[in-house]
């Protein structure tokens, strides 16, 4: 008797150990009304900027989500180079359609009401696009399943390059996308100096770099029929430290969005006082045809 | 009581029963005309051990306390007496006595039946430690039913709980990797099987625990925060066997003299046969996704001693284990007619330990202990699973290991006189590490893309001398030492010399000082984020320097009560900590084939921990109650996390309360219960959501900007003993019990899940992992 009631009550204890997932409420965290201030300057362009709020982390606004009244700046040092003004959904741009400079540094400054004021840091703006050489040889193409190929294209860098990003656009078949899809470090290719134990600097690695890429030729004709992309749009730029740090830190909060095997790290930022980040490029334009 | 000391050798039985006295006539004084000298040994009555660190008092003024090998001497006036002698776990004794020439008394103590902690000593200096007896443990609830000797820890002042789920204990504000685990030589590598529920040592082995948190004598080092000492059983005098049997593990000891006082070997060994009370835990938070885990571990410990006829011996201790954790997740099935994607995360932990060790005592005084060991882990980690892509099925393989080997060599000269002993020594360790071996490949449309990584093995030395001394003086005892570390890697050498110093004055109430310095030259890449065990470690380097500790501790002990049955002691310490290293923010540690074992950590942090500690013991005629509570502040500034600013340490736990009851119900029955209130650790989380240029992203503002609700549980057990008789005679023991009695959601981690609306907007929230709530305790044990 003792023994059957001893296994029934372990029968009933284990069967209500099991729930494991649980809603947590009302966390008491940071989410004061701050800006948040994202813009890259553009060597040879005039700016944009947007602006919003935060939310809570529950997705409800702490303060109106269209900034529509701030005023804004864009600064060389002390000196006011020209004043953002309000455009549309949350975009500034130049009063006086202003062009940034290569080999310059800026920085903004937003204030609006209900914020703290916002300030970046300043921004070297890269003097130069990145040397590059690009080749492509049809015979490196790959076949795939259902006609699927891809093509190799080898991009080399004929000068010390740290930072820099490239975008390919198929084009006309796809549009441009808003934001560089990838930035790469070159750092891969220093490293093999010291058996990939010594740590990288990129500031003393000098070896030239290169980059290579599959880039997709035909189309999976059982999905998409006979369609290829033969022209691509190849950008490539030098882009600030602020920049690439930026998209680094958006590709590793999208990765770890969905793994537990990262320590979570801060949310990059120059912009004192909020959030976001101000960064800059110098990019060159590169046509690739794939035939 | 009167005695008129003459004559030869004579033997007494005293009083109460609980002391006997042999006394030896030495001639006569050659002191002086007016005193004499009184000398003698101080022993346990059952065991015939030599009692250390008893207080001798004449006439209420403290003569000389014994040393480790109980012997003691002081000189005093001819006439009558009164002789009192003291130690803490044994009978006090009192009697009046006549010296009138030069005496040696060899006084027998009967030990208390005293419950938990026991503060006794051994050979070596062991000051400022507290020993814990397995038989005691075994009054203490656990989850599973087994006496699990690194848990029990946690009911010490100022020694925590990391987290349930992650095996190791927080001492003052340290870190889990800041342990120096020992069984006998034997340095073990792991903290705990499946997932820390159970100890890394067999507790069938152990005959108790010693753990140092004050200080550290100079011949333990390595580790930042504490030593844990497991002493393996040495009284196996008769074939013994030792079976117990629980929900989810069982284990047994055969104990077995090989040639009767010569020769014995025991065997033990531990397994689990079901991780189904724990599996539940690793599910994927997916409702979408299906999961089975499967969780298991075995281990194998032996043990051979043989003493040989010059007064040596030599013992060989060696551990066999292996710890695994599959999990299969299935998907949704994204395209009909076509496999579902499945992926399946392997975890395999094997580790191997063996230690020779030699002991020759020369003449009374000089002991050597010499010891030959090695030891080494594995982390095997591998991911296996299938996608469906449109029309292709890609599949991928990827294996991640990390190991670590590490041979030495450790050798103890003792020397002891009336009130001194010293321990002189060696030390001698090479790691061999393998970092991060990645093999594996990837079927992506069609291609094929191998995957390699095979950085060369690194090896890194640290060689060290060290001395120790205690002095005895009356109510004063000083304990003292150096330690020379000499560190080096590749191009890299550094040498430290670590002073430690402590004083005790006092005997009953006993007021102490501490000061220890240490290294840590092994750095631990942990991963508190994910549930399948990461525990790395990695080497010091010119970039990752050796990690450092000192520490100043005070502590008030004193006794009230007609009998001294209520106990209390508080201290309070401040440790300061430099070079330390935690892993780097944003990455990512396995499977990751462009990271460098160098970028795994950040370095050059500096830390400081402070606190109180308090402790109450009331012992009862049949029942003990012990309460514990600790207030610890720890911080952490490192350049490169959290913006360089200071953030409170993973395991900060200002506030934690222990309570430990148990008592006698009857002659068979004993019901023991625990409760723990603890203040939840640190987590970070994102604080906003911005909703920029890149959608809606989750905002990380500081490090470790939220805490855990706090924690608190109450768990209870009775436990049975009875004798069965048959060809033998069987101790039985049923131990019963509910761990986490009221079902409290104690969460182990938090984390923020978003879902993106039709609308565009994000809803976001919060959802954490609970843990055990009413896991029963049922374990039974058969020896004989």
């Amino acid at each position: 008797m003792v023994v059957r009631t001893i296994l029934f009550l372990s029968t009933l204890l284990l069967c209500s150990c099991y729930e494991q997932f649980i809603e947590v409420g009302d966390l008491d965290l940071d989410g004061a009304p701050k800006l948040v201030v994202e813009g890259i300057l553009h060597a040879g362009h005039t700016p944009t900027m947007h602006l919003s709020a935060l939310r809570s982390i529950e997705g409800n606004d702490l303060a109106p989500g269209d900034i529509r009244d701030a005023e804004g700046f864009l600064l060389q040092g002390p000196d006011t180079v020209d004043r953002f003004i309000y455009k549309d959904k949350g975009v500034y741009v130049l009063e006086n359609d202003s062009i940034i400079k290569a080999g310059q540094s800026y920085s903004v400054h937003f204030s609006a009401e209900g914020f703290s004021e916002v300030h970046s840091d300043d921004v070297l703006v890269p003097d130069r696009p990145p040397s590059v050489v690009t080749s492509f040889d049809i015979n490196s193409c790959i076949l795939g399943v259902n006609d699927f190929q891809s093509c190799l294209l080898q991009i080399s860098f004929s000068e010390p390059t740290h930072d820099v990003m490239l975008e390919f656009s198929p084009s006309p078949t796809l549009e441009r996308r808003a934001r560089p899809s990838i930035s790469e470090k070159l750092a891969p290719v220093c490293q093999e100096v010291n058996q990939g134990y010594t740590k990288f600097n990129p500031l003393e690695c000098l070896k030239l770099g290169n980059i290579d890429y599959f880039l997709p030729h035909k189309l999976d004709t059982a999905k998409y029929g006979d369609q290829s992309y033969t022209h691509y749009e190849l950008r490539v730029g030098n882009i600030s430290s602020s920049y690439f740090n930026a998209m680094e830190d958006l590709k590793e909060k999208e990765s770890y969005q969905n793994s537990l095997l990262f320590e979570p790290s801060l949310t990059y930022t120059n912009i004192r006082g909020g959030t976001g980040f101000l960064g800059a490029v110098n990019d060159t334009t590169l046509i690739v045809e794939l035939e | 009581m009167h005695w008129e000391l003459l004559g030869l050798f004579t033997y007494f039985g005293v009083s109460k029963g609980f002391l006997t006295i042999c006394t030896l006539i030495i001639g006569s004084s050659c002191f002086s005309q007016d005193t004499v000298i009184v000398s003698g040994e101080i022993r346990a009555r059952e065991s015939d051990e030599s009692i250390y660190d008893a207080y001798i008092l004449m006439d209420d003024q403290i003569m000389d306390s014994s040393n480790p090998s109980g012997a003691y001497e002081f000189s005093t006036s001819k006439g009558n007496h009164i002789l009192k002698i003291t130690h803490t776990g044994y009978q006090h004794g009192q009697w009046e006595i006549d010296l009138q020439r030069d005496t040696h008394l060899i006084i027998w103590l009967e030990e208390l039946q005293l419950p938990e902690v026991n503060v006794r000593a051994d050979r070596i200096l062991e000051p400022s430690l507290t020993r814990l007896e397995m038989k005691d443990l075994k009054k203490i609830p656990m989850l599973l039913g087994e006496p699990d000797p690194i848990k029990a820890l946690t009911m010490l002042p100022g020694v925590s709980q990391g987290l349930e789920g992650f095996a190791g204990i927080v001492v003052r504000g340290g870190g889990t990797d800041q342990n120096l685990i020992l069984m006998d030589n034997l340095q073990l590598y792991q903290k705990g099987h499946l997932l820390g529920f159970t100890s890394p040592m067999n507790q069938e082995f152990l005959e108790s625990i010693t753990f140092y948190k004050n200080y550290f004598p100079p011949q333990y080092d390595g580790r930042l925060s504490s030593v844990v000492q497991g002493n393996t059983i040495s009284n196996v005098d008769s074939f013994s066997t030792e079976v117990s049997v629980g929900l989810i593990n069982s284990g047994f000891h055969i104990g077995r003299p090989i040639t009767k006082g010569k020769s014995k070997l025991q065997l033990g060994g531990r397994t689990s046969y079901s991780g189904f009370v724990l599996s539940p835990f690793l599910k994927s938070s997916d409702p979408h996704e299906s999961t089975r885990t499967k969780i298991f571990f075995y281990e194998f410990t032996g043990k051979f001693e043989h003493r040989f006829q010059n007064n040596s011996s030599i013992s060989i201790l060696s551990q066999f284990s292996r710890d695994r954790i599959s999990q299969l997740t299935e998907g949704k099935k994204l395209f009909p007619n076509q496999p579902t994607e499945t992926r399946a995360t392997h975890v395999s932990i094997p580790s191997f330990a063996i230690s020779t060790s030699y002991q020759m005592d020369f003449g009374r005084r000089w002991h050597l202990e010499s010891s030959l060991y090695y030891n080494s882990v594995s982390n095997r980690y591998t991911n296996e699973g299938q996608t469906p892509i449109e029309s292709s099925l890609n599949t991928f393989e990827i294996n991640n290991e990390s190991n670590l080997a590490t041979w030495g060599h450790k050798s103890i000269l003792s020397f002891q006189e009336k009130s001194w002993s010293y321990n002189f020594g060696l030390q001698n360790e090479v790691h061999s590490i393998g970092p991060q071996k990645i093999s594996g490949h990837l079927e992506d449309a069609g291609r094929t893309t191998n995957l390699v990584k095979n950085p060369q093995s690194l090896r890194s030395y640290v060689n060290s001398g060290f001395i120790e001394f205690e002095k005895n003086y009356r109510e004063i005892k000083l304990y003292g030492g150096l330690r020379f570390n000499h560190y080096h890697y590749n191009d890299f050498s550094t040498s430290y010399l670590n002073p430690r110093a402590g004083i005790e004055i006092g005997y009953e109430n006993k007021l102490s000082f501490w000061y220890v310095q240490n290294n840590q030259f092994l750095h631990s890449v942990e991963s508190l984020n994910s549930l399948i065990p990461i525990d790395i470690l990695l080497p010091s380097t010119g970039d990752l320097q050796p990690q450092r500790m000192s520490q100043i501790s005070v502590e008030y002990a004193f006794s009230l009560g007609r009998t001294r049955d209520v106990r209390y002691s508080i201290s309070t310490f401040y440790k300061k900590f430099s070079q330390l290293s935690q892993i780097r923010p944003g990455e990512q540690i396995l499977f990751n084939l462009n990271a460098n074992w160098t970028d795994f950590l950040v370095s050059g942090g500096e830390g400081n921990a402070a606190g109180i500690e308090v402790s109450y013991i009331q012992d009862f005629t049949k029942a003990k109650l012990n309460l514990n509570y600790t207030y610890t502040r720890s911080i952490r500034e490192f350049p490169d996390v959290n913006a360089g600013d200071t953030f409170f340490a993973n395991f900060d736990r200002p506030h934690y309360f222990v309570l430990n009851f148990h008592s006698s119900l009857g002659p068979h029955w004993i019901l023991g219960l625990t409760a723990h209130y603890a203040s939840g650790v640190p987590v970070t989380l994102p604080s906003a959501l911005s909703n920029g240029l890149s959608g809606y992203t989750p905002v990380y503002f500081s490090k470790n900007n939220y805490r855990l609700p706090d924690y608190h549980k109450v768990d209870v057990q009775f436990s049975r003993t009875w004798v069965s008789q048959g060809q033998a005679t069987r101790e039985n023991t049923l131990t019963v019990g509910v761990y986490n009695a009221y079902g409290r959601k104690n969460l182990i981690s938090i984390y923020y899940v978003g879902t993106t609306r039709r609308t565009g907007n994000v809803s976001g929230k919060f959802s954490g992992y609970s843990f055990l709530r009413f896991i029963p305790i049922l374990s039974y044990r058969l020896s004989w």
